[in-house]
């Protein structure tokens, strides 16, 4: 054996040895070992072992983890490996001649034949056999659903889903015979502009994409593929295999793909995606910005930002450094560096770019700003960074720019200031709050002027970016925290009016139903109670009870005077009387009319934890330390004293009559008083609970009627008794399991369990029904009327739930109703406002919540599965007619929206299709089946009334069509002619008057221009003409061909006639001015709209007079500016849109769907945003959404605590004075702050703060004397406070500063040693 | 897979807690043996799961742990590689005993983990034994050898981990494939 020297010897002269040519070795042995033969003879047998016998044997880790040149498969995946290649192809029906292209994550992309229906070449991605783990399975899905989200010219497109043979799902996509972005641009010598212009195609997919709620995530050359069509070049996005919805990117993103291999390519991937997974919080659209970086530095200078070589010779870990912390060199350095390098490289691969001219300035920090490690320093949004190069193409000033720029502006505002005025104020600090966001190139030959402009452009960008922002991390939100949103939409529409605020809003209103917040208390509220008139009665843990106004959240009154926390409230039926018992062992009656305290008693003994009005009698009940006090409320005599017989958990109930009293505690045992007498009347005893060790007994209720009385019992696991009495102490049930919230009325009590609610009988505990409800745990209250209640689930949050005949059923979207802050507090208590319309949560602050969330989607009864929605129509009524299917004859049904009922039956003689007239005054039939072919000689149309009375009848004869206009006023008659074509004829519905005639063989006509018709669209050819005729007249008025020939889908002209908008067949909108022709006669285009999605179906229409075009796509309705094409915003509905109605007074629109589904949506929602939300952003929502400077947040914060002057408030107001050394301001804060109320004890440290800070005070040198002694006088009452509060001298001896007051005899008499 | 007790094991481990040691291997041994089978019950006969992919997806469901562990990477890596070779060797001689004639044991993997690593059962059997003789002699290389082709690490992390510089990690990983040819040539 070696010794351990001789092994270290072996190891150094192998390596050396092993580098030398196999004949040069056995010399280097002998040489080498010599006097060692033993070391001699193992070096030699290592060095003899033959290349050969080594070859294949572990000179690769059981795994490959390098993956082959960038771009060909997901990096670290296993390239293709023999048994994947043995995989079988799978079998999919309508599809042929499967061949492998490529492997992604976890699927294998083949490219295929479609047979059926079409014939097409296309790209299946199907699931490989054995990763079809439910994981995978939903991200499968999460990609097809992402992919049927988007539908760009720019994105591969996808065509079909299903299941192959096996039953593990493909899709279908289209197939992109192109090659990768970098290759084309390198292969076919494309030059700076072209290349440019393809990856703008590129950047128009992914914001598309982004703008759809889906990161692409692996952007690299080969998810960007090139091909040719004729003369251009197309750029497509392919692969969304790792796209996550941005809904979630907070949620479990990790590196790893299922096998375990990173999910994307090193090189292509930002320093954020190399974070450890779970801090990588921050993953967002910038993601793919850094990607697009990438992809952009290697098209301008022919090589990637950070080498490839480098980065995967660094290993797992060195690659995230070098991604993190290396800055590559501006393109052109890099271009120069190469040239200089390679000065006659042989590869054309090396070449130097012809543009290199170009680079330097800002192309150059156009890549370098989209390649910035700090997300926040990026542009936002890829659609930021393609402004920026197209303001380079069409060489206007670029945003980006050198980090130098920012001093020259921070010197340019300064050098200005004066002569901008207050505008550059503002500018200053915001441009200060810039730094290194954007960057300005201020040429020193600029003049101010043009300075001025461009920092004020930069500036705006940097707002709307802001807003943007600030707007999709609202988006996020609203679901879970709806007022959050609607607070942080509120702050984006201060920044910009971009679409996202729209959009944002119109996501988060159908869940808000916060309606008021009450944010005054200084901890959290106990209790809470609506009194009869409306006001709220709050009690927090603390000496102080609070008297609200719900509406406005103001508080009407402060009751203070308790010395320690109120544990106990009761407010009287009829008077404006309010009750408390406090730990410091008084009960005060108040007067909520006067504000004052009426009396004070001393309750039976000990803290005061229940009080209780006697209705009907004029007695009042106090529980302290086990005993009932009975007092007079006229003189708050004490009468009597009750025995409870514990005291622990012990608590008390009056029946509604005023009759009984019961009363018991946790360990067990319930006695029942006469009220009047003051006489034992029955008791239970712990044993007769079946109490065994670890039972608690809690509350005892009341029935309404005051008949029964039901109390529960519970174990330390949870094991639940119910158990029932008579009111004079027959025992009627008891059954196990169940627990109560009380009764629902004088028979029922609502009861639940863990998993579910019930109603049981109050005469034997039977279950009168029961139900589950998913994520509901049980029902804590039932709203007045009974037609709701609000259930609680296991994470103890609240939920509104409608009670049906059926159950309960969740309203609206299940939403949390407590705060984040709430969940700290022990403590909920629920208040139902006497309109039974809105109801009080208690928690840190005191919510206030409607049933109705106003905007929330209504859905019309009986959809969809007996009928459709034929119409709706919005006047003075809102209306919708829904029509019974396949039945013959048809029947329908009149719904009035506003008031959520049906409101007739309609069954016309002989009419086979109904609709309403668009003033949703009349409805308007015809007795054939379709809208525009009359069926044989029974044509008739026929108005009727609202309750279906026939008001005006007209029979007619077309040969060819008959379409009649919504209000039934004409009808425009289609007849075939002698020469073959047809010939239309506008008629008077009344007189039978021809009023206009018109030729020409149309293959659609419709009326239009709003309420009154007044323009008769017709298609042509394969819709592929539109004519609009002015149906007064009977003159036409525009003819227009679409582009390239395309089929026109929907069409409409505006109300004021000024508008026409077309959808055609390749999914883009157009507005055009009919009051403007172009060079050939047609209407002039107006605007573009480009985001539509695919759809079976598209129309669209305008709102607020003509200002907003809206088109509907499959389930969304786009919104956008018709002068402009400016999205507005995007609607995004549960299935597909049928109808999109603009009231009359242009408040809102309604759209309602397939199924039957009603959704407000207004036309002014930062103004609806503003109204609604309830208060404001708190300093840490600032903080954590990154709204503004910190000194505005500082601001802010200073405003928001100044508005509710609360204890707590004002004393953080003091810290923050002290914070900016303003000594003063804070003793004043602290002096304000406890001058509201006596402090509870666990707010000593107030006292003792605000006597550190006096003494702090004193200590200075400069005061003068009235001050020195107002102060010392304060210093006192503050040390008495304290001690009041039970601080003691221990505590208060180490206060510093505390030796001006230590050295008085009057200190050691105040503070207890 | 509850990564918390072995966030605690490293930490105790680099603290040097007696006994921690042995803590860590267990659990990181369980949770990939978990893992493994977890993955090899969705694979079809044929199919391969890869080992090197396996410990790094361990690693990055213990590191989504919110905890410093990143300090502790050589010892997880080092541990995985272990365990990864014992899990690989497990079921050799699993499926060698089935060959004999042995009953399946119960829960053992039925499939492959690793089916191209260029050896059979007999060989990965025989390399385990040449592997342990490599370490009773020469350490680093066998920990270098370890790490690279069990626990699939690069080079410069390797290097890292070892405390040494890359040029060493290629030394020993040529030394460690010599020695060990040698070893099984002569056995």
């Amino acid at each position: 054996m070696l010794d351990e020297t001789q092994k270290n010897r072996l190891l150094e002269l192998y390596a050396e040895g092993a580098e030398l040519p196999a004949a040069e070795r056995s010399s280097f042995v002998e040489r080498s070992c010599a006097g060692d033969q033993e070391l001699r003879n193992e070096l030699a047998e290592l060095l003899s072992v033959s290349d050969s016998s080594l070859e294949g044997f572990l000179d690769e880790p059981f795994v490959a983890a390098a993956a082959t040149d960038h771009g060909e498969l997901a990096a670290f995946a296993r390239p293709r490996s023999p048994s994947c290649a043995a995989e079988p192809v799978p079998r999919i029906g309508g599809y042929e001649q499967l061949v492998w292209i490529a492997e992604g994550g976890m699927g294998t992309v083949y490219r295929a034949r479609q047979v059926h229906p079409v014939q097409r070449t296309v790209a299946i991605k199907a699931i490989r056999p054995g990763m079809d783990s439910r994981s995978v399975l939903a991200r499968f899905e999460a990609e097809r659903q992402a992919l049927a989200r988007m539908s760009h010219p720019h994105i591969a497109a996808v065509y079909d889903a299903g299941t192959d043979a096996e039953g593990r799902p493909f899709l279908a996509m289209e197939f992109v015979d192109g090659r990768p972005i970098t290759v084309v641009c390198r292969e076919e010598g494309l030059d700076l502009d072209a290349r440019l212009r393809l990856f703008l195609q590129a950047c128009a997919a992914v914001d598309h994409a982004h703008r759809r709620g889906v990161l692409h995530r692996d952007l690299k050359p080969s998810n960007v593929l090139v091909s040719r069509d004729g003369a251009r070049w197309t750029a497509k996005v392919i692969d969304f295999g790792i796209a996550k919805a941005m809904e979630e990117p907070f949620g479990d993103f990790t590196l790893l793909t299922e096998q375990g291999g990173i999910v994307g390519t090193p090189e292509y991937m930002s320093p954020e995606q190399f974070e450890a997974p779970g801090r990588s919080a921050g993953v967002d659209t910038r993601v793919d910005v850094y990607a697009l970086g990438v992809m952009l530095y290697e098209l301008i200078a022919d090589s990637l930002p950070l080498e490839s070589a480098r980065l995967r010779g660094a290993g797992m870990f060195g690659m995230g450094e070098i991604v993190r912390l290396e800055v590559p060199p501006k393109p052109s350095t890099r271009v120069r560096q190469r040239t200089s390098e390679r000065p006659a490289p042989r590869g054309d691969r090396f070449r130097p770019v012809p543009w290199a001219q170009r680079l330097p300035g800002d192309l150059d920090w156009i890549a370098m700003k989209a390649l910035e490690k700090d997300p926040e320093r990026r542009y936002g949004s890829p659609h930021e960074l393609a402004e920026d190069l197209e303001r380079y193409l069409e060489h206007r000033p670029v945003l980006a720019g050198p980090p130098s720029g920012l001093y020259r502006i921070r010197k340019f505002t300064r050098r200005y200031r004066v002569q901008v005025g207050a505008a550059a104020a503002v500018l200053l600090s915001l441009v200060l709050g810039l730094f290194g966001t954007i960057h300005y190139l201020l040429e020193s030959r600029t003049n101010e002027a043009a300075a001025n402009r461009r920092a004020a452009q930069a500036l705006a960008a940097q707002r709307t970016a802001e807003g943007i922002r600030i707007a999709s991390n609202a988006a996020l939100l609203a679901a879970e925290s709806p007022n959050v949103a609607l607070l942080l939409a509120v702050e984006a529409s201060e920044r910009t009016d971009d679409s996202a605020v729209h959009r944002t809003i119109h996501r988060v209103l159908p869940n808000h139903r916060l309606v008021g917040a009450i944010d005054a208390f200084d901890h959290p509220v106990r209790e809470i109670r609506f009194l009869g008139d409306g006001r709220l009665v709050a009690q927090p843990f603390d000496t102080v009870t609070l008297v609200c106004d719900p509406d406005s959240g103001a508080i009407l009154q402060r009751l203070t005077g308790h010395t320690d926390v109120v544990l106990g409230i009761a407010a009287h039926a009829e008077q404006p009387l309010l009750l408390t018992g406090s730990q410091d062992g008084t009960v005060r009656l108040w007067d909520l009319d006067r504000g004052d305290c009426r009396w004070i008693v001393d309750g039976p003994g000990g803290a005061v934890t229940a009080v209780a009005f006697a209705p009907g009698a004029a007695r009042f009940v106090a529980l302290a330390g086990g005993r009932i006090g009975i007092y007079d409320l006229l003189d708050g005599a004490l009468r009597d004293t009750l025995d409870v017989g514990g005291s622990r958990g012990a608590f008390l109930s009056i029946d509604p009559e005023g009759r009984r009293l019961v009363a018991g505690h946790a360990a067990g045992g319930i006695r029942v008083w006469r009220l009047g007498s003051a006489e034992l009347e029955w008791e239970v005893s712990r044993e007769r609970l079946r109490m065994t060790e670890g039972f608690e007994l809690r509350t005892a209720r009341w029935a309404p009627d005051g008949a029964s009385l039901v109390a529960c019992t519970i174990s330390e696991l949870g094991e639940r008794r119910l158990w029932g009495w008579s009111a004079d102490g027959r025992p009627r049930f008891d059954v196990s399991g169940w627990s109560t919230d009380g009764f629902l009325d004088a028979e029922r009590v609502l009861a639940f369990r863990d998993d579910a609610w019930g109603v049981l009988s109050a005469q034997d505990g039977a279950l009168i029904e029961g139900h589950e409800v998913d994520g509901l745990r049980g029902l804590r209250g039932v709203a007045p009327d009974g037609s709701w209640a609000l259930g609680t689930d296991p994470q103890r949050d609240f939920a509104v739930v409608g009670l049906t005949d059926a159950g309960p059923v969740p309203v609206g979207e299940m939403q949390k109703l407590r705060g984040e802050s709430d969940k700290q507090s022990r403590h909920i208590h629920l208040s139902f406002h006497p309109d039974g319309e809105r109801f009080a949560l208690s928690g840190s602050r005191v919510r206030i919540w409607s049933i109705d969330a106003g905007y929330a989607p209504h859905d019309l009864p009986g959809v969809p599965e007996q009928f459709t929605v034929a119409s709706i129509a919005l006047g003075a009524r809102s209306l919708a007619l829904l029509e019974r299917r396949h039945t013959d004859p048809p029947a329908w049904e009149l719904h009035d929206l506003d008031e959520r009922r049906r409101h007739a039956v309609i069954r016309p003689e002989g009419i086979r299709q109904l609709w309403l007239s668009p003033d949703a005054t009349r409805l308007v039939g015809t007795s054939w089946a379709t809208r525009s072919a009359p069926s044989g000689s029974d044509s008739r149309v026929v108005t009727l009334d609202l309750e279906g009375r026939i008001l005006h009848e007209t029979s007619m004869a077309p040969s060819r069509a008959c379409h009649v206009r919504p209000d039934g006023v004409m009808a425009l008659l289609a007849f075939d002619t002698p020469e073959g074509g047809t010939t239309g004829e506008v008629v008077d519905l009344a007189s039978g008057a021809v009023l206009s005639s018109h030729r020409g063989y149309a293959v659609s006509a419709h009326w239009s221009g709003g309420p009154r018709f007044h323009s008769l669209i017709y298609l042509f050819g394969s819709r592929s003409r539109t004519e609009v005729l002015d149906v007064a007249t009977g003159e036409p008025v525009a003819s227009l061909r679409g582009p390239d020939g395309l089929a026109h889908y929907g069409t409409a002209v505006s109300i004021d006639r000024r508008f026409l908008a077309v959808v055609f067949g390749n999914r883009t909108a157009r507005v055009y001015d009919l009051s403007r022709r172009g060079p050939s006669g047609a209407p002039r285009l107006l605007s573009e709209y480009f985001d539509l999605v695919r759809s079976n179906t598209y129309e669209c229409g305008f709102l607020a007079g003509g200002r907003l075009t809206w088109a509907m796509c499959s389930n969304e309705v786009h919104v956008f500016e018709s002068a402009t094409g400016r999205p507005f915003t995007v609607l995004a509905l549960e299935n597909d849109c049928v109808a999109v109605v603009e009231r009359p007074d242009g408040s809102e629109f309604l759209t309602v769907t397939r199924s039957g589904r009603v959704q407000r949506w207004t036309l002014d929602p930062v103004a609806v945003a503003k109204q609604r939300a309830v208060g404001a952003l708190t300093r840490r929502q600032l903080d954590q959404f990154d709204i503004g400077t910190a000194d505005e947040r500082h601001e802010r914060e200073v405003e928001n605590l100044r508005s509710v002057p609360t204890v707590r408030n004002l004393a953080r107001l003091g810290e923050l004075a002290l914070e900016s050394g303003d000594l003063d301001g804070a003793i004043a804060s602290y002096r304000a702050a406890l001058a509201l109320a006596p402090l509870a004890p666990q707010d000593r440290h107030r006292y003792v703060r605000l006597l550190e800070l006096l003494c702090r005070g004193l200590a200075r040198a400069d005061l003068d004397p009235a001050r020195r002694a107002a102060d010392l006088d304060a210093a006192w009452e503050a040390l008495r406070e304290a001690v009041r509060c039970g601080a003691d001298a221990a505590q208060l001896e180490v206060v510093p500063g505390i030796e001006v007051l230590r050295g008085s005899g009057r200190f050691a008499e105040i503070v207890p040693r | 897979m509850d990564s918390r007790p072995i966030t605690q094991a490293l930490r105790r481990a680099a603290d040097g807690e007696p006994g921690a040691d042995d803590a860590l291997w267990n659990l990181v041994y369980r949770d990939l043996r978990e893992l493994a089978a977890s993955r090899v019950r969705g694979l079809r006969p044929g199919q391969t799961l890869h080992a090197t992919a396996l410990v790094h997806e361990a690693w990055m469901r213990l590191s989504r742990d919110d905890t410093p562990v990143w300090e502790n990477r050589a010892q997880f890596f080092g541990i995985a590689a272990r365990s990864m070779r014992n899990i690989l060797v497990d079921q050799a001689r699993a499926r060698q005993s089935l060959k004999r004639g042995g009953g399946r044991p119960a829960g053992e993997l039925s499939t492959a983990i690793v089916d191209e690593v260029g050896l059979s059962d007999l060989d990965l059997l025989a390399l385990d034994e040449a592997l342990d003789a490599l370490a009773a002699e020469f350490d680093r290389p066998s920990r270098a050898v370890m790490l690279r082709f069990f626990g699939g690490l690069e080079i410069a992390d390797i290097a890292g981990m070892l405390e040494v510089t890359t040029r060493t990690v290629e030394r020993d990983l040529s030394f460690a494939r010599v020695w060990l040819r040698r070893y099984l040539d002569r056995a």
